[in-house]
């Protein structure tokens, strides 16, 4: 039954700017990370003396910052044009008229968000590989850390996934769903800095890299979070998929 | 049990202390074009959303095919094909693609596509985006989608809306087809009674959430028998006097009114009148129009 309704979404998404936000993410990283090495290279270099590791890491923690604005802005934009086709042309009523279960509706258009965006982390993956090669970042390619840092950032953001679809269905005027995908994501930033809110789902996209600076001896390390942080996401986020797939499909008025 | 395919009892929808829909028992015969019948916001869309699973109703039952609505959804919604106000479309789509990604979530094969584009006449437009569709084109694709798995029961809310004269005209013989071709069950609802007169079988008449008519066609048309307008002086005695010759009268609007319009009875009435005494200054056939009909079942006359 999913299975058909992915299918159907799919579809459904042909010829919308879906395909272009699957590309944001990992082309704002490279040009962001273009401009850093570009014009203020001896900083960098600076950086990887000071912190006793290589380019590639630092590439690795500095597009960190620049991603976790871009993930959740790209989750925002793909959740608000997933809804909006069928906010469009009146589609709900029919959709919701079909035998299907009504949760089911909503889980094939998150899946299809979720797919979405994991494909998104794909394409970061070739993204910093191309980014590496072409500065010229050290032959020690840091495979599995490139691999984890380009699709574990994306996995960590699965409630926010969950909330923005909710939002941007339930609500048809976008406006508002975008502008709360906008300020919570740079709130994000903020409580991935404190100890305490760095829990708060909003934090891990900050917090979902590989690398990660020890403040107390300025070094970068291995980030020990990550595990967890994950294991947060996902647990989380099917938790509120489940509760909200139940709202939707108790909605009384379509 | 009974052989309605939809049947409601004591249906009621509330808006906070609005009653949209007050107990409305519905009973849709199999094979019946049935038009449902209303003035703008009598609450014939409400209830068919709530036919729909759309809207939950207030209190009240739905069967549909003796099952009942609220647990058994999704086993009805099978065989029910539906087209609710406004069509329901994807502009980024073509007619084709908008239909086949209804067809990927219901199972129905392709070839089925291009067939419910030849009943709606739109396999030459299949192939343009449904955005750039005349709203006579998405309407008839809404109705292409309600009949893609081949439903019992095809629900169409006023499925004529903005069409033009010749659109209306094509959607009208479409609907007249169905029973007949595909032993489908249709529930069409409207607010023209010119409209439900030309294809539906059994009427039902909605106003202020109530049902105020339901019955055949035919039965409607009977309230429309002409009967013989008398105008003269001194209705009561003239009543009496009439009465004495064996011609039955009412009293209404300071006119008699009989339904003996034979010449001769006629005839006779005005030779006895004015034998009488009486002033006959009008003798007149009135046959009311079904329009009229229905401003008096639901009482618009006075308003409009």
């Amino acid at each position: 039954m999913i299975r058909h309704m992915i299918r159907a979404d799919i579809m459904k998404a042909r010829r919308t700017v879906l395909v272009p936000i699957v590309f944001l993410a990992p082309l704002l990283t490279f040009l962001y990370e273009c401009t850093n090495f570009l014009v203020r290279i001896e900083v960098m270099i600076q950086q990887a003396e000071e912190k006793q590791t290589g380019l590639w890491q630092i590439f690795l923690y500095d597009k960190q910052f620049i991603l976790s604005l871009t993930i959740p802005l790209s989750i925002t934009l793909a959740a608000s044009v997933i809804a909006n086709i069928e906010h469009q042309g009146n589609a709900w009523k029919q959709l919701l008229a079909l035998p299907i279960k009504r949760s089911s509706i909503f889980v094939g258009k998150f899946l299809l968000l979720f797919l979405a965006i994991c494909l998104s982390g794909v394409v970061s993956y070739f993204a910093y590989l191309l980014f590496g090669l072409f500065f010229d970042l050290g032959d020690d390619i840091p495979w599995m850390q490139l691999l984890g840092d380009s699709v574990l950032p994306f996995l960590c953001s699965i409630p926010i996934m969950v909330f923005q679809l909710y939002l941007s269905i339930s609500i048809k005027n976008q406006s508002f769903a975008i502008l709360t995908g906008a300020l919570s994501s740079m709130a994000g930033l903020f409580f991935a800095l404190s100890p305490l809110t760095k829990w708060i789902p909003w934090a891990y996209p900050l917090n979902g890299s590989t690398v990660r600076l020890n403040y107390r001896t300025q070094h970068l390390i291995l980030n020990p979070d990550l595990m967890y942080i994950l294991i947060c996401s996902f647990v989380i986020g099917i938790f509120l998929l489940i509760v909200v797939a139940w709202l939707f499909a108790r909605k009384e008025e379509v | 049990m009974t052989n309605y395919v939809v049947e409601t009892e004591q249906l009621t929808k509330k808006y906070k202390e609005q009653t949209i829909v007050n107990k409305i028992h519905l009973k849709v015969k199999e094979g019946d074009i049935y038009g449902f019948l209303g003035p703008n916001g009598a609450g014939k869309t409400t209830t068919i959303r709530m036919l729909l699973g759309l809207a939950t109703p207030t209190s009240g039952n739905i069967c549909v095919f003796d099952l009942p609505l609220q647990t058994r959804r999704i086993d009805i919604s099978k065989h029910v094909g539906s087209l609710v106000e406004s069509p329901s479309y994807y502009g980024h789509l073509t007619g084709y693609e908008n239909l086949a990604s209804l067809a990927r979530i219901l199972q129905v094969p392709q070839q089925r596509i291009e067939e419910v584009l030849e009943i709606v006449r739109l396999s030459e437009v299949a192939n343009r985006l449904v955005k750039n569709y005349s709203l006579g084109m998405k309407q008839r694709l809404g109705i292409a989608a309600a009949l893609l798995f081949k439903p019992k029961l095809l629900i169409l809310d006023e499925p004529t809306n903005g069409l033009d004269p010749s659109g209306i005209q094509e959607i009208r013989e479409l609907i007249k087809e169905l029973p007949v071709k595909y032993g489908m069950t249709v529930i069409v609802s409207s607010h023209l009674l010119s409209e439900i007169d030309q294809m539906a079988t059994q009427v039902g008449i909605i106003n202020k959430g109530q049902l105020l008519f339901q019955d055949s066609i035919e039965m409607l048309r009977k309230k429309s028998e002409p009967s013989l307008k008398i105008g003269t002086d001194n209705l009561e005695e003239a009543k009496k006097f009439l009465q004495q010759k064996g011609i039955v009268t009412t009293l209404k609007e300071g006119y008699l009114w009989t339904p003996s319009i034979a010449k001769e009875a006629v005839s006779t009435i005005n030779y006895e009148l004015i034998s009488a005494g009486y002033d006959v200054f009008e003798l007149t056939y009135y046959k009311p129009s079904l329009e009229q009909i229905f401003l008096e079942i639901t009482g618009k006359e006075k308003s409009l």
